[in-house]
């Protein structure tokens, strides 16, 4: 304010000093030219430059002083003061007028002006503050491409003050300066350009990337004035872009190598398959080699596979037999005994529905495509893959050539059974009638001799039953058929068959039967022979006035404990692990009696092993044995021989 | 003093134990009829009515389980008493029809006096 008071009084003192200039140049001119003529003409370019220089106020100052000295100094000494004379006073007037007119006029223009120029300004600094505050930086090149104006933004992303930038050359700022001068030559040839990416340099030597768009602008005459650029720094963006780049290369590279190690599993998986296929190949060799039948099917039954020996065995063909029920290809399967098997018992379905493996292998027969039946062996397992029941697998034997070999054993077993025993009945038979004397009395020697080929005989059929009973167990011929029966019986009958040898052997023999000892289903021949053979082994390996004991007691709850202790000669120890093998005598005995068959255990063990019983014993040579038999309560199982004998 | 002689059928193929058996049945005061197959015997059983049969098993032209198996068709012959007297030992023994019998014995392991004990006791006899 105070400022401004003293600028308005400077113009009033610089107003009264240009009337004063005024005042000497009049007073010049009248000297010179001795004319007095148009005074105040001297003075209006005096008013007119204060009043457009200083304003209205100095203006009229400067009229004022001017009439005034005019009128005092110019006019006075001539003709007095100027209020006499109209004419001097009219000039005066009109001056001051005019001066003040001229004052007004300047003062309306320049208010005018000032008013134009304040909207100019402001406008101007508008326009600045928001190129200035920009984020954008805003660089205004000349036509040289010299940089002639700046924003903050510019001097921020070059890192130079804005002084220092101007009149430099914007191409020299970016890295790629060729390129920047391309761009600006294009500006000119387009008129704009946009979204040109560059990289521009900071005046720390790290460069920052920009995008970089460049408008020409003219002047009211349409000629060019220069060129408007803005660069947008995007290096954070770029440096995002980047890292979204990287991230995505990161991610592209997981990809490919996920994608490798799926490849590379892939091609793992190949080997494994084409170990697999080898495999494969191999199962498919073994399984085509082996001179069995097989079949696969699934859970419902169907053939999923057969192999070579199916095919020749029952005459359908791979093609014939996929998909069909194996019960409808094979339609008819008998029995051992040639009875038809219903459907659902047959072996296939058992194992579907129980998805159990069979037990043992079933024997029967199986009926061919050309409908002629074959026997056939029998064996089944479920299929499990990872704990799912997904089929069945059979596999099955042509027994034919083994059923005629157990034909042709059987028959001879008859044959001996029937054909050898024969001879030896009739031997039986006569020597006996020649003994009883019913042909007439015989001489002490004559009885003598027909008895040692009595005793001779008998010792051939024994031999010759223990062949048979041999066979029987081998062959699966031997029949169990329990019924109650009273052991004690059994082996009072057995102990009353051998009497004789008791007596004439002086043999001790003790008898102990546990009370309570419950009747047991069992087959009384077998448990005959059982007591037989090891009661006989006792009182022919014991020496004359030897002891023989047997008791019979419950063992358990569950079964019958039959013991038949000697003093006899005993087993050597390095021989009784062999004691139950067919045909085996120990030395010690075979030395002493000869005509032991090596079959009695065995066939006692044989028996019991069917029977679930059980035979063990405890022995000391010189010193006697001591046989154990255990047999269930709940009694011996019952058993049907495979063949019949006839 | 008329005394009713019992008659037993022997049918049995082997001639050297027939003869044993006809021998000493004859003795022991049987009156034997004797034949050699189960077809022969089984005619011999119808016309005769004998008081017992002895019959084998193992036999040309028919064995004895089918001569059995036509004897109990017959109504006098479902009540006649057979014993069979064979060297098969046991094999044969489980057949419904051979259960049905009096006695299963096994030539080899049997003396020929018990054959007759067997028989005289089937027949209410005194042994």
């Amino acid at each position: 304010m105070s400022k401004n008071n003293i600028n308005i009084f400077g113009s009033y003192i610089v107003a009264l000093l240009g009337v004063g200039i005024g005042f000497f140049l009049r007073v010049l001119v009248v000297y010179l030219t001795g004319d007095d003529l148009a005074t105040y003409i001297t003075f209006y370019p005096v008013v007119m430059i204060v009043a457009v220089l200083w304003g209205l106020a100095p203006g009229i100052l400067a009229t004022i002083a001017s009439s005034i000295i005019v009128n005092y100094w110019f006019y006075s000494p001539i003709n007095g003061i100027a209020i006499n004379n109209r004419l001097k006073i009219i000039e005066a007037a009109m001056f001051i007028a005019s001066g003040i007119l001229v004052n007004l006029v300047f003062e309306i223009y320049r208010r005018r002006n000032k008013k134009q120029t304040k909207e100019l300004y402001e406008n101007n600094t508008y326009n600045r503050a928001i190129i200035e505050s920009s984020i954008e930086a805003f660089v205004t090149l000349s036509l040289e491409g010299k940089i002639i104006d700046a924003n903050k933004a510019a001097v921020k992303i070059t890192g130079i003050p804005k002084g220092e930038l101007i009149g430099t050359d914007l191409s020299s700022h970016f890295v790629e300066s060729q390129k920047a001068d391309e761009a600006y030559k294009k500006v000119f040839a387009k008129g704009h350009i946009s979204d040109y990416e560059l990289t521009i340099w900071h005046k720390s030597g790290k460069s920052r990337d920009i995008i970089y768009s460049a408008q020409t602008y003219k002047g009211v005459d349409g000629n060019f004035l220069g060129i408007l650029v803005t660069m947008q720094d995007v290096t954070e963006q770029k440096n995002m872009v980047k890292k979204l780049k990287k991230s995505q290369e990161n991610l592209e590279k997981k990809v490919h190598d996920r994608t490798m190690d799926l490849e590379n599993v892939g091609r793992a998986s190949r080997n494994v398959l084409e170990d697999l296929s080898d495999e494969k190949a191999k199962d498919e060799a073994i399984l085509e080699s082996i001179g069995n039948g097989l079949v696969v099917t699934d859970i419902y039954g169907r053939i999923t596979l057969i192999n070579k020996v199916f095919e020749e065995l029952l005459g359908w063909k791979e093609t014939e037999a996929r998909g069909k029920l194996l019960t409808d290809l094979i339609g008819d399967m008998l029995d051992e005994k040639e009875t038809f098997i219903p459907v659902q018992d047959r072996p296939i379905n058992k194992v579907l529905k129980e998805r159990k493996k069979l037990a043992d292998p079933i024997s029967g027969f199986y009926k061919r495509q050309d409908g002629t039946l074959f026997p056939v062996q029998i064996m089944e397992s479920p299929i499990f893959s990872r704990d799912t029941f997904i089929g069945v697998v059979e596999i099955f034997t042509d027994v034919t050539k083994e059923k005629a070999i157990d034909k042709a054993k059987t028959e001879f077993v008859s044959l001996a059974s029937h054909q050898l025993r024969t001879p030896l009945s009739a031997i039986n038979w006569y020597t006996e009638m020649l003994l009883e004397g019913d042909m007439g009395k015989l001489t002490q020697k004559q009885k003598e001799y027909l008895s040692e080929v009595s005793l001779g005989n008998k010792r051939m059929v024994e031999l010759v039953n223990a062949l048979l009973n041999t066979s029987r167990l081998e062959l699966g011929t031997l029949t169990i058929d329990p019924k109650l029966t009273d052991i004690k019986e059994v082996i009072r009958s057995v102990i009353n068959e051998h009497k004789v040898d008791i007596i004439t052997k002086k043999i001790k023999l003790s008898v102990l039967f546990e009370k309570n000892i419950p009747l047991i289903f069992a087959d009384h021949k077998l448990l005959n022979m059982i007591v037989e053979n090891i009661l006989s082994n006792a009182l022919k390996y014991t020496d004359a006035g030897g002891e023989v004991e047997v008791s019979l007691s419950l063992s358990d709850s569950e079964n019958l404990l039959l013991k038949i202790s000697d003093t006899g000669y005993g087993i050597p120890k390095n021989q009784q692990s062999s004691i139950f093998t067919k045909l085996f005598r120990a030395d010690n005995v075979r030395e002493k009696d000869t005509t032991g068959t090596g079959l009695g255990l065995y066939i006692v063990k044989a028996i019991l092993d069917k029977a679930k019983g059980k035979i063990w014993f405890t022995s000391k040579e010189n010193k006697g044995s001591t046989f154990f038999v255990t047999m269930p309560i709940k009694g011996m199982k019952s058993m049907e021989g495979k063949k019949r004998l006839e | 003093m008329l005394v009713k002689l019992k008659t037993i059928l022997i049918i049995e193929d082997e001639q050297t134990l027939l003869s044993a058996l006809v021998d000493k049945f004859t003795r022991e005061g049987f009156a034997v009829i004797t034949r050699k197959n189960g077809k022969t015997g089984l005619k011999a059983a119808l016309d005769r009515h004998p008081d017992l049969i002895i019959l084998d098993l193992i036999m040309p032209i028919m064995d004895g389980n089918t001569m059995l198996a036509n004897l109990k068709k017959d109504s006098w012959g479902k009540k006649s008493k057979v014993i069979i007297l064979t060297n098969l030992s046991e094999e044969g023994k489980r057949k419904p029809l051979i259960l049905g019998v009096q006695d299963y014995l096994v030539k080899s392991d049997i003396e020929i006096s018990d054959v007759v004990k067997k028989v005289k006791k089937e027949l209410g006899m005194k042994v």
